[in-house]
């Protein structure tokens, strides 16, 4: 039983995390990206693929699979973000990164494979560990690490003021002289950052599995929602909320219905309280 | 004359398409073309329907494939396993798809975007999660052999021919609302929510049924899919599809139906043809999806029409609008609301007592009371910020009075939606024109008879004779407003092609569409030169002589006070003086917080 709660809590703090990304893309963009899911999906893989494959460092593997996450958050800024936020329709950033979604999986799939391919071991443990396993604590702690860190950086940094102030409100920000394109961007690598991180560190509680960020899409926007948009003390309640649930539930019917219960969960929510748990009110846009 | 050679070309292409498609079997050659061509039919039956979603509402649906499984799995359980009638059981699948599309729809349609489009692809997960797991009825990862048609439908060409004809029916169907009423109104909920709402269009209501008619197509293409397939399992259903669904349309183009299906024929025979496209799968309608995204948004179906209108240039001659008086008087009293002679200038009037707004802790409108009367030519007048488009919003029904009462004919409006308020025979324009940019002028002015089409979504789907005697009545009636306000020389062009004045004044024949008692105009001589403010006048004045009241919140002061019977004064949200333009102009209040010395 114990096994039961203590995966749920990993799994929903991965979640969580990738909540956290979606947070930060929204905070500067006002975008909801498909590819949110797909980022920690190439974190795992490449964390993978550095260690297992080309047999490095975990340290150089950790920072390979996070530069690739940056790398794919940049990317995702200019092809699909960039152009499209210009022209300010509302739909087209939905498309555009549902396209760069569907690449990256498929391209994922024919390179690596569509098996799902273990995760090294990072520290040397006994598998024996149960509950004190690495596979567990790691992505928690990652989750936690991230939400404090963005907090501190959110609080204490120039840069997290400006972000901050953009999701405050752009036009405003732009009117105060700051360069809000080149903090978009800026944004963008950091989500990429965290989502390759946080898709590392939970490596071996999912494998390194092409079909992950199509999940972990779905999965972390219900951790987002039920929480609240916008809050990232809401993200890791929601994240942790949806993982313990899913967990407990497929311990008590079978594991059949996970997505089921998951997407009941987030219907509860928004008929209830369509913000979310900790959102913030929107004002009627006429 | 452009527009019957127009027409005789369209249907010279149509006949030509009618004889390819039914001598197909004669000319494909081999069976696996014959195969696929039957799959582009069976594929449209779904994609047809869910253009009305996707390319005409503008809801992002990534789910279908759930709807398709569900139609496949119902129709082989029920004309396989329990021995239905295959076409009772294909119906039925239709049906069960349709209350499955309603149960999604239902809590999903009101959320933003995203939320509904993650609902959607939610849906398509979930419904492959249940039919694993339910191994007894659906032989879970096995799958269930798919029944197959009787005679004469049962050989590969017999099948075609069913595939096609319930294409032809869908496509029909589809096509009827597309060109009435409730096509526009889809378009208007896609391009232009508040509009929407304006003319009095419920969105919920139509974004549900139109789902649910998807629903329904996509269940019967599901029943031709598992016949079609001769064995399905859940590894049949992958998310692919539903991608592969929505590129079509995308890449189609919104707002049109030839494109959408152009992109079917082309996207189901590319990679069945290219060996390695089919190998790139996904990969290649993501790219696919990009590049229309950044290069042409709108699709092959707008970049045809372009082409077209290349080659084919209309005239566009530089024109004055010129409004003519008692040609808009009578086109008003033609098509006015009829009233009892027992109802008084007193309950004909929109009674609005002491009513308060405020937002936040700033009272924008505080305890402002005014009657608007039958044919008089009200002025609401104020320096920024005093109120007065927020008091237009809350006669309108944009915004909830926090207090007071609004009364019409002794009915209280104070609750009523902004849908109901157009009903009551409450019209509006906005500070910025907002107008349907895809429809033509005479479409724009055509959505504004939302309110008396009398037809519904089945009646306009069937093609019945009765919506094309409507259809001609809203037509008439949109040329003698537009010839009355003095567009009806440019009344095919698109209204995105209209430069500032025209606008304007199309918004306000949009509004008149409505047959309102009461329509309130917000700044409409914004911008306007100054002949263009005199044509202007003469427009509210035929509106007033058709006696319909007219409330003009304006800012060109000398404008107001020499067309309006009557003027309100607001400052800060107060009123400061109402009375005759005289005595509102030299008011010393007015004149020391508004109008100067």
């Amino acid at each position: 039983m114990l096994t039961v709660l203590v995966t749920g809590l990993a799994t929903g703090m991965l979640y969580a995390a990738v909540a956290l990304v979606y947070n930060v893309m929204f905070s500067t963009s006002k975008v909801l990206s498909v590819t949110t899911g797909h980022i920690s999906m190439l974190g795992g893989v490449f964390g993978a693929y550095f260690i297992s494959t080309l047999g490095l460092n975990w340290v150089i593997g950790l920072v390979g699979a996070v530069l690739v996450g940056a790398a794919f958050g940049w990317l995702t800024d200019v092809l699909a973000i960039r152009r499209v936020l210009a022209r300010s329709d509302e739909h087209l950033w939905l498309l555009s990164t549902l396209a760069m979604a569907t690449m990256v999986q498929q391209a994922v799939g024919l390179w690596w494979g569509t098996e799902p391919k273990p995760f090294p071991r990072l520290i040397p443990q006994e598998f024996g560990a149960g509950i004190w396993d690495q596979k567990f604590w790691l992505p928690i702690g990652v989750a936690v690490l991230m939400a404090i860190g963005l907090d501190v950086f959110y609080r204490r940094t120039m840069y997290g003021k400006l972000f901050l102030a953009m999701s405050e409100d752009a036009f405003a920000a732009r009117a105060r002289g700051v360069s809000t394109d080149k903090i978009r961007v800026m944004s963008y690598i950091l989500s990429g950052a965290l989502g390759g991180l946080a898709g590392f560190a939970a490596g071996q509680l999912t494998f390194a599995y092409f079909a992950l960020g199509h999940i972990l899409t779905l999965n972390g926007f219900i951790a987002l929602a039920v929480g609240g948009l916008g809050s990232n003390v809401g993200a890791i309640i929601g994240g942790a909320g949806l993982g313990l649930l899913s967990a407990l539930a497929s311990y008590w019917f079978g594991g059949e219905y996970q997505q089921t219960i998951a997407v009941g969960l987030l219907m509860l929510v928004l008929l209830l309280k369509p913000e979310g748990l900790l959102g913030s009110k929107k004002v009627r846009p006429v | 004359m452009t527009n019957t050679s127009l027409l005789k070309s369209r249907s010279v292409w149509l006949l030509i398409g009618a004889i390819l498609t039914v001598t197909l079997p004669l000319w494909a050659g081999d069976q696996y073309r014959l195969h696929l061509a039957a799959l582009i039919a069976v594929y449209w039956v779904l994609i047809a329907g869910l253009n009305l979603v996707v390319g005409y509402t503008g809801m992002l649906s990534i789910g279908h494939v759930g709807l398709l499984s569900i139609g496949a799995y119902a129709f082989s359980i029920l004309a396989g396993k329990l021995g239905m009638d295959p076409y009772a059981a294909m119906v039925i699948a239709g049906l069960i798809c349709g209350l499955c599309g309603l149960a999604l729809g239902l809590p999903s349609l009101r959320l933003p975007g995203f939320y509904f489009a993650m609902a959607t692809i939610a849906f398509s997960m979930i419904v492959n999660e249940i039919i694993l797991a339910q191994v007894d009825l659906t032989g879970g990862g096995i799958g269930l052999p798919g029944p197959m048609f009787p005679v004469p439908f049962e050989s590969p060409t017999g099948f075609y021919y069913l595939a096609v004809i319930v294409a032809a029916v869908v496509t029909y169907l589809t096509w009827n609302i597309a060109r009435r009423m409730w096509g526009r109104g889809l378009i208007a909920i896609r391009d232009n929510p508040v509009t929407a709402q304006a003319v009095g269009v419920p969105m919920f209501q139509a974004k549900l049924i139109v789902f649910v008619f998807s629903g329904i197509t996509a269940g019967v293409a599901g029943a031709l899919f598992a016949s079609l397939q001769t064995y399905i399992t859940p590894d049949t259903f992958v998310f692919e599809l539903s991608m592969f669904f929505f590129v079509c349309i995308i890449i189609g183009g919104r707002g049109s139906i030839i494109g959408p299906f152009i992109g079917t024929v082309v996207l189901t025979w590319l990679p069945e043809s290219v060996a390695s496209l089919a190998k790139l799968g996904n990969f290649f309608y993501g790219l696919l999806l990009l590049i229309v995204v950044l290069a042409v948004p709108e699709g092959i179906g707008r970049m045809i029409k372009m082409i077209y209108e290349r080659f084919r240039p209309r005239k566009v001659e530089s024109f004055a609008i010129r409004p003519d008086r008692s040609k808009l008087k009578d086109a008003l009293t033609q098509f006015r609301p009829s009233h009892s002679s027992a109802e008084t200038e007193q309950s004909r009037s929109l009674h609005a007592a002491s009513v308060s707004k405020s937002f936040g802790g700033i009272k924008a409108v505080d305890d402002v009371s005014l009657v608007l009367k039958p044919g008089q030519v009200h002025g609401l007048i104020g320096p920024n910020g005093s109120g007065k488009t927020t008091m237009l919003n809350l006669l309108s029904g944009y915004y909830q009075a926090d207090a007071g009462s609004i009364n019409l004919q002794g009915q209280d409006l104070l609750a009523q939606t902004v849908q109901e308020r157009a009903k009551t025979g409450i019209a509006r324009t906005f500070q910025k024109p907002r107008l349907l940019p895809d429809l033509t002028v005479l479409e724009n002015v055509m959505v504004g008879s939302w309110l008396h089409a009398k037809s519904g979504f089945v009646t306009t789907a069937l093609g019945m004779p009765s919506v094309a005697v409507e259809e001609k009545a809203f037509r008439e009636q949109a040329i003698e407003l537009l010839k009355g306000v003095g567009l009806e020389a440019v009344m095919h062009r698109r209204a995105n092609l209209l430069d500032h004045a025209q606008q304007r004044f199309l918004e306000i024949a949009r509004g008149l569409a409505l047959r309102p008692r009461f329509i309130l105009l917000d700044e409409p001589a914004g911008g306007l030169t100054a002949v263009e403010i005199e044509n202007l006048g003469e427009v509210i004045r035929g509106i007033s002589d058709a006696g319909i009241g007219v409330l003009l919140v304006e800012h060109h002061t000398d404008f107001v006070f020499r067309v309006c019977d009557y003027v309100t004064a607001l400052n800060v949200g107060r009123m400061i003086q109402s009375g005759s333009p005289e005595q509102v102009r030299h008011d010393p209040e007015v004149i020391r917080v508004y109008l100067g010395a």
